[in-house]
């Protein structure tokens, strides 16, 4: 057991069980282009990090581990840089939003509210509908689904989407699509990051792989490619804003994370994308499940320290 | 009652005062073992050791306390089936650590009647919140204790104060405080008090550092001093192991 002292934290924590927190987190980012901090944030809090410094220097992990990652998925191919830019510019936008929504919460005295039900109810929702797809799809449901709605009128979503103007193709991808698609998912998804102070990978996962259309290797590799710059953003304003940053922590964690991101962008490519899916679902809709304990479970202490959720 | 010592200058008086005390010609000596103590990088918290010569056949109250601060905090309540941060309060006059070991269970747990010593001690000193009834504040004072106490912060130890040996003349005693990991740099107050029919014969105090040093004393004015420089320097250290770990791992195979 090697203790090592955070000096933003405030405190030390053994460097063993940082390790194997940030390679498993990395783990999940490699598998499944998820940045991971709706995971990583709740377990620092868990072993006494101070909540505001655990979510900015989670960022500064992430950072790291979608550099690794990425770079995994570019040498496979697995990147498409102009979905990437498209989602990323939304995001900036949303993101810059989101803020300024948070920051009037905060003002009438519910930004935790609304943060921890916004919470619940994304996670809900998309591991909920994942789990569900993957499911029938695993099942051998899908191919009667879409021979199904082959026969019928196109959907609402579909024709809108292809009313569009400026119709482009995504050759990475293998979809056509209007930029003001992915700019506008892109700043839905900043939006909701910002006001639940995550990377958004877990709500970007889905929305590229049901919105987009995205196969889903593509979507693992520019999933990481677009947190990487929203997390370069986010650290560097939480270390000249809030001084949160704890650089310590940040390099045990990403010593565990960028082998386990490098573990499971191999391991994505031996599991099916189904199998992948129904993974991640399980995994948010645990989480989900966890947080809505917290929400309904009296706390075992009546107090907090300001600042933290 | 004997007041407690919060800063240096006032300490200086009250050894000048003391020294004054009837009964100031008992045994005394005080020693605490490490006086200085250096967050490092490796700094894991840290065994203090506190020994003294009190007078015979007293009870010993030795307490080890932190500068007193006002923090903020938030109270949680339920609305509707929900648990939430449900408002603001402050906490006044409460110091940033506090443990407390005694010879005598009786007197931590404020048996004497005096609750000079243990939480009570705090009760009488410090103030949570603007407002609200006694009954409301004894609660929040309850839950304050307990989130101070999951920390490491605030202990009671009624067993604590070991006899080393002792004579007609004076006891030897010894108590052990394991300093928490979270602990923060500055002065701590160390005062060992001998209590005798609910008196107090004989007290003593001494103080002990807890400074940050090396990287982490880098690190952190740094992060405070030039926070930018120090923010990218975080991307860019991110950035680096991030890719040199992907070389690492994927530089022999050269795929695509």
């Amino acid at each position: 057991m090697l203790e090592i002292y955070l000096p933003i934290a405030g405190t030390s924590a053994d460097a063993g069980l940082l390790m194997g927190m940030g390679a498993l987190v990395g783990l999940l980012s490699g598998l499944f282009g998820v940045g991971g901090g709706f995971l990583m944030t709740p377990l620092l809090i868990m072993i006494g990090i101070p909540p505001t410094v655990a979510a900015a220097s989670d960022s500064n992990q992430i950072v790291a581990a979608s550099t690794s990652g990425t770079y995994a998925h570019y040498r496979m191919g697995n990147v498409d840089f102009k979905m990437g830019v498209l989602l990323l510019i939304g995001g900036l936008i949303g993101g810059t939003a989101g803020v300024q929504v948070i920051r009037w919460l905060r003002g009438m005295g519910n930004a935790d509210f609304v943060i921890k039900i916004t919470y619940v109810a994304m996670l809900g929702w998309i591991g909920s509908y994942m789990f569900i797809e993957s499911l029938q799809s695993m099942r051998g449901h899908r191919a009667r689904a879409e021979e199904g709605s082959q026969a019928k009128r196109p959907s609402f979503y579909s024709r809108m989407v292809r009313a569009l103007p400026w119709q482009m193709a995504f050759e990475k991808s293998g979809v056509k699509a209007s930029p003001f698609l992915p700019l506008g998912l892109g700043c839905i998804v900043g939006l909701l990051a910002a006001i639940m102070g995550v990377g958004g990978g877990f709500i970007m996962v889905p929305i590229m792989v049901y919105l987009l259309r995205m196969p889903m290797h593509v979507v693992v590799g520019t999933s990481l490619f677009q947190i990487l710059f929203t997390c370069i953003n986010v650290t560097i304003m939480q270390a000249i804003s809030n001084k949160t940053v704890d650089v310590v922590l940040a390099l045990i964690l990403l010593l565990g994370s960028s082998i386990g991101a490098q573990v499971g962008a191999r391991l994505s490519r031996r599991i099916k994308a189904d199998q992948l899916k129904i993974m991640l679902a399980s995994i948010v809709l645990l989480v989900m499940i966890q947080m809505l304990l917290s929400l309904v479970l009296p706390p075992k202490v009546l107090l907090g320290y300001k600042g933290g959720h | 009652m004997v007041p407690r010592v919060r800063s240096f200058p006032r300490a200086v008086l009250w050894v000048v005062f003391l020294v004054g005390l009837p009964g100031a010609g008992w045994p005394s000596q005080l020693e605490v073992a490490p006086r200085r103590v250096e967050i490092g990088a490796f700094f894991g918290g840290k065994e203090v050791v506190v020994s003294a010569e009190i007078p015979p056949l007293a009870d010993a109250v030795v307490e080890l306390v932190g500068e007193d601060v006002a923090e903020a905090l938030v109270r949680k309540g339920r609305i509707g089936p929900l648990w939430m941060n449900v408002g603001e309060i402050v906490a006044q006059g409460f110091p940033t650590l506090y443990m407390v070991a005694s010879t005598s269970s009786f007197l931590l747990a404020g048996g004497d009647g005096s609750g000079s010593w243990g939480y009570g001690k705090l009760r009488e000193q410090a103030r949570l919140g603007e407002s609200g009834g006694m009954e409301e504040s004894d609660s929040m004072l309850q839950e304050f204790i307990k989130l101070k106490e999951t920390q490491g912060l605030y202990k009671l130890l009624p067993a604590g104060v070991e006899l080393v040996s002792g004579d007609e003349t004076a006891q030897s005693i010894r108590a052990r405080f394991p300093l928490p990991r979270c602990i923060r740099p500055g002065t701590y107050t160390v005062s060992v008090s001998a209590i005798r029919g609910g008196e107090v014969l004989q007290r003593q105090q001494t103080w002990i550092e807890v400074e940050m040093t090396g990287f982490p004393r880098f690190l952190r004015s740094l992060a405070e001093d030039y926070p930018m420089v120090y923010g990218i320097m975080a991307v860019v250290a991110a950035m680096l192991a991030g890719y040199g770990l992907g070389w690492l791992f994927g530089g022999g195979r050269g795929s695509h």
